[in-house]
Order: structure tokens, then C-alpha cells, then sequence
């Protein structure tokens, strides 16, 4: 069947098979910031924006966001150039392999924090950020650099 | 481990969908957050996206009216519940694993599968609550968490009685990234200072979450330290905590019973 998108602001379509999940449809068509770790919705590493909103791209079928739109890691990379350089100064990754799906939900954060759906505190982040596990880091310097770029006390 | 899908539909109306759900394989999909660990084919995949269910609203009757396909994070984030009870929602949907999850899983995924772990189904039950299918209509969610329906139907909406309550919601998990081995949610009415209908519901069993409808009854003489301790022999008799791989229905009681003190003497004090 046939998909069509909106993806980081561009209009695509796709052939799918109705069993197939976005993380696959992305990756296969490019956007390899979306990485497939666990695959049962519960590690963060495919988070995307559908429609504004964080989800598991591993767990939303492809055909149910036919006519939405997507924001991937790729879309929103420069907007956050503040955050990476927050990320770099405190050395905190180290594969990398979590940062994409972390990335969004920061981007996510911020904008939810600024708007004051979300209180800027540390244990509201934190909570929030429970679904995006780290495999290397011990999450110390990533919660650095994140509660400086977010302005969190 | 996959969900295989033959063909996915999504109908216009309610009554196409209705129809379509009672040819053979057919399913209701919600956010396929839980469908998609099972390893089975689906025949024929309905997508209630295109039907407006997912509106959250204030009825006139004094209802909060939420749409089946809701998604657990609009409910978190909606101004009507950030101030109803407390924010008692919101604190629970909070608790239910991440925020990228509750993107995707919807209202009626959580309610009509009836999971005993489910940390929603016991915080609504201990709020007045009634959940509404197209055909079967509208039933209280304790009936339908007991019997079930007879036949394949489609949820529509959840309602929440909307009214003075106080309450509070606690969980016991292995660690924070486990389900609920046990969980206990309080509610009661506040009317001019005074305390009415406590509504006192138990979930993770390991069974589905139940009201203890003779502690209920005790705690309508009088709130003191001894209808407390009354009401809580009362949930030891009436409800039935079971074995599973993480724990005895003997522990669990146990950590219940502490657990429901402490919610009473929050929701009363
Ligand atoms: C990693 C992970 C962690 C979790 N942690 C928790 C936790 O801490 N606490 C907790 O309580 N839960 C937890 N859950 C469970 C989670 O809440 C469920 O996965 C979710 O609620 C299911 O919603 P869904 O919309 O994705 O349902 P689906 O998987 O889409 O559907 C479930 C069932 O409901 C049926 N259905 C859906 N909508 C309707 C409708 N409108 N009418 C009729 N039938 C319908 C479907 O046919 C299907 O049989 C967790 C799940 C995962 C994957
Ligand atoms: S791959 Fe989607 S949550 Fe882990
Ligand atoms: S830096 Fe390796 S998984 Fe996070």
C-alpha cells in the first residue's frame, strides 16, 4: 500500500506493507538517525515527532500516519546546535547510538518547559527522560549538559 | 516475534467500522503498543483514526468525556485534567513507563484489554467512572472490568464523573522500569468540608483491578482510626491477591495493606 508524509518538512511517499513499523520505513528510506534498539518500546532509540508529539517509531505502524507529519533527529540537528555543543563540552556521549532519540525528546522538552507544560526542574526532566536509556554513558554528563541547555537548576 | 497485518483499513463512519470488526479476523487497532509484542497475523486491521474519538472534553451533564482513541499523553497534558482531583491523572499517566510510549497508546488499548498490571484501569476505578462501547452502550467500568462484553464491539468513549474528589494513587514495582506488582488508588468526595463515597480500588493482583466494595461500605459510618482498620480487615477477606513469577499473593497482600493505609490516611487527613 501506499503512504504519503510529511518527513523534517518535505512531502515523500512510500510503498509499505500494512506490517510494517515507521522505524523500518524511515530507516529504509534514509534516515538513519533513527536506530532500533530494543524494538519493543522500551529504549527511546527511534523516538521521532509525529505531529509534533514524541513516539516510538517501532511501535507506530506505517500505515497509521498516512497524511501525518514527522520530525526526525535530521530535521531538527540545527536547531540544537547549542545542545550538542553542551553535549561535547561535557564529553557525554560515547557510541552515540542513544543521541538521535534523546535529541528529540530534548527538543521536545524544551519547547514544553518554554511553553510551562512541563515545570523546569530536575526531577520533572529526568521523569521525563526515563525512556531513553544509555547503555555507556551512566548518564551523569548527558544529564549535565541537558539541565544546562534546558536552564534547569 | 511479529504482528503481521493482511490488510489495513481505515473507515468513516462508526457503524462501517462496527461492520468491518465482525468478519473473522478482524481487530481494533489502538496505538499497537502491546498488540505488536504478540507473534499472530491480523486479517483485517481497523484504524478508528478518521472517526474524531480522540476529543477530550467537559460534557454539560458534569462528565469528562474522553475519546477511545485518546493517546494516554493528550490526557496527561490536558488542562481539564491538570486540575481535576489534584492532577490524580496526570501524576498516574506519568508513572506508566515513558512519555514516547504514552504518545502512541491510546484510551482505548488500555481499557478494553482488561491487563491486570494496568496502572490506568486502577486509577480510574477509584474515580466514578463509566466506560461507553457503540453497541453495548454505556456500562461503569467495575462491571465491565468483571464481565467483559458478549460480543466484538468498538469502545467509544471513557467518562469520569466530574466532582469534588481527593485522590491518591501508589504502586509497588521491582524497580521503577517494571510493571505494578501491586497497586491501590483511594477517592473521596469532598462536600463542604466533609468526606462522602470512598471509592478504594486494588489492581496488579497479579488479576485486574477491583473495587473493595465492603471497605467502601465501612468507611460510609465514619473515617476514624477504627473504621480505617476495619475497612482494611474487610479488603483482606473480599479481595483475592494471586502468585505469579515476581510474587506471592502473600507479599502482595501484605504490601497492599500498607500501601492502602497510608493512600486512606492521605485522601482522610
Ligand atoms: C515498554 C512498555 C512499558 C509499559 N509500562 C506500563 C506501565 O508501567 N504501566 C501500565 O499500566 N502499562 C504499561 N504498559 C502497557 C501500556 O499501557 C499498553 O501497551 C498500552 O496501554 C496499550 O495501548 P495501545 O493503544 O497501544 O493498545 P493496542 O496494543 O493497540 O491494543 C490493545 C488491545 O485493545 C484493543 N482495542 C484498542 N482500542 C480499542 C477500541 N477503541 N475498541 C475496542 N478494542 C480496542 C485492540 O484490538 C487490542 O486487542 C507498557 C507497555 C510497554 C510496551
Ligand atoms: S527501538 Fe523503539 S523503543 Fe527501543
Ligand atoms: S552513548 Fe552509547 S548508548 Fe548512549
Amino acid at each position: 500500500m501506499k503512504i504519503r508524509v510529511k518527513i523534517n518538512g518535505q512531502d515523500r511517499s512510500f510503498e509499505i506493507d500494512p506490517s510494517e513499523y515507521l522505524l523500518d520505513t524511515l530507516r529504509k528510506n534514509g534516515y538513519m538517525s533513527v536506530k532500533r534498539g530494543c524494538d519493543t518500546g522500551s529504549c527511546g532509540a527511534c523516538t521521532v515527532l509525529l505531529d509534533g508529539r514524541p513516539v516510538i517509531s517501532c511501535s507506530v505502524l506505517s500505515a497509521s500516519v498516512d497524511g501525518h507529519e514527522i520530525t526526525t533527529a535530521e530535521g531538527i540537528a540545527n536547531q540544537m546546535k547549542e545542545y550538542m555543543h553542551a553535549l561535547a563540552s561535557e564529553g557525554a556521549d560515547q557510541c552515540g547510538f542513544c543521541q538521535p532519540g534523546l535529541l528529540v525528546m530534548i527538543y521536545y522538552l524544551k519547547k514544553m518547559i518554554d511553553k510551562g507544560l512541563i515545570e523546569r526542574d530536575k526531577e520533572t526532566v529526568r521523569r521525563y527522560l526515563i525512556g531513553n536509556l544509555c547503555r555507556c554513558s551512566g548518564y551523569l554528563p548527558q544529564e549535565r549538559a541537558i539541565f544546562r541547555f534546558l536552564g534547569v537548576d | 516475534m511479529s504482528l503481521r497485518i493482511k490488510e489495513y483499513v481505515r473507515p468513516k463512519t462508526l457503524e462501517e467500522a462496527y461492520s468491518l470488526l465482525q468478519k473473522e479476523g478482524a481487530e481494533i487497532l489502538g496505538g499497537t503498543t502491546y498488540a505488536r509484542l504478540s507473534s499472530r497475523e491480523i486479517q483485517l486491521a481497523i484504524d478508528l483514526q478518521d472517526l474524531g474519538l480522540d476529543e477530550i472534553k467537559e460534557e454539560e451533564n458534569g462528565w469528562i468525556s474522553i475519546g477511545s482513541m485518546a493517546r494516554l499523553s493528550d490526557l496527561e497534558f490536558h488542562p481539564l485534567l491538570k486540575d481535576f482531583a489534584g492532577g490524580f491523572l496526570p501524576y498516574v499517566l506519568s508513572r506508566i513507563w515513558s512519555l514516547q510510549l504514552r504518545g502512541v497508546a491510546t484510551v482505548g488499548g488500555t481499557v478494553v484489554p482488561r491487563w491486570g498490571f494496568s496502572d490506568f484501569l486502577t486509577a480510574v476505578l477509584a474515580l466514578e467512572t463509566e466506560v461507553e462501547f457503540y453497541k453495548s452502550g454505556r456500562m461503569k467500568l467495575e462491571d465491565f472490568l468483571e464481565k467483559g462484553l458478549k460480543e466484538k464491539d468498538i469502545m467509544t468513549r471513557l467518562l469520569i464523573k466530574k466532582e469534588e474528589r481527593r485522590a491518591v494513587f501508589k504502586y509497588m514495582r521491582n524497580s521503577e522500569y517494571d510493571f505494578s506488582i501491586v497497586n491501590v488508588a483511594v477517592s473521596v468526595k469532598v462536600e463542604d468540608g466533609k468526606l462522602y463515597d470512598c471509592r478504594i480500588a486494588v489492581g496488579a493482583r497479579p488479576g485486574v483491578a477491583k473495587l473493595a466494595t465492603k471497605a467502601m461500605e465501612i468507611l460510609k459510618e465514619s473515617y476514624d482510626d477504627e473504621h480505617v482498620e476495619m475497612a482494611l480487615h474487610a479488603v483482606e477477606d473480599e479481595i483475592n491477591f494471586g502468585d505469579d513469577f515476581r510474587w506471592s499473593g502473600e507479599y502482595r497482600k501484605s504490601v497492599a495493606l500498607v500501601l492502602l493505609k497510608r493512600a486512606l490516611g492521605e485522601v482522610i487527613s
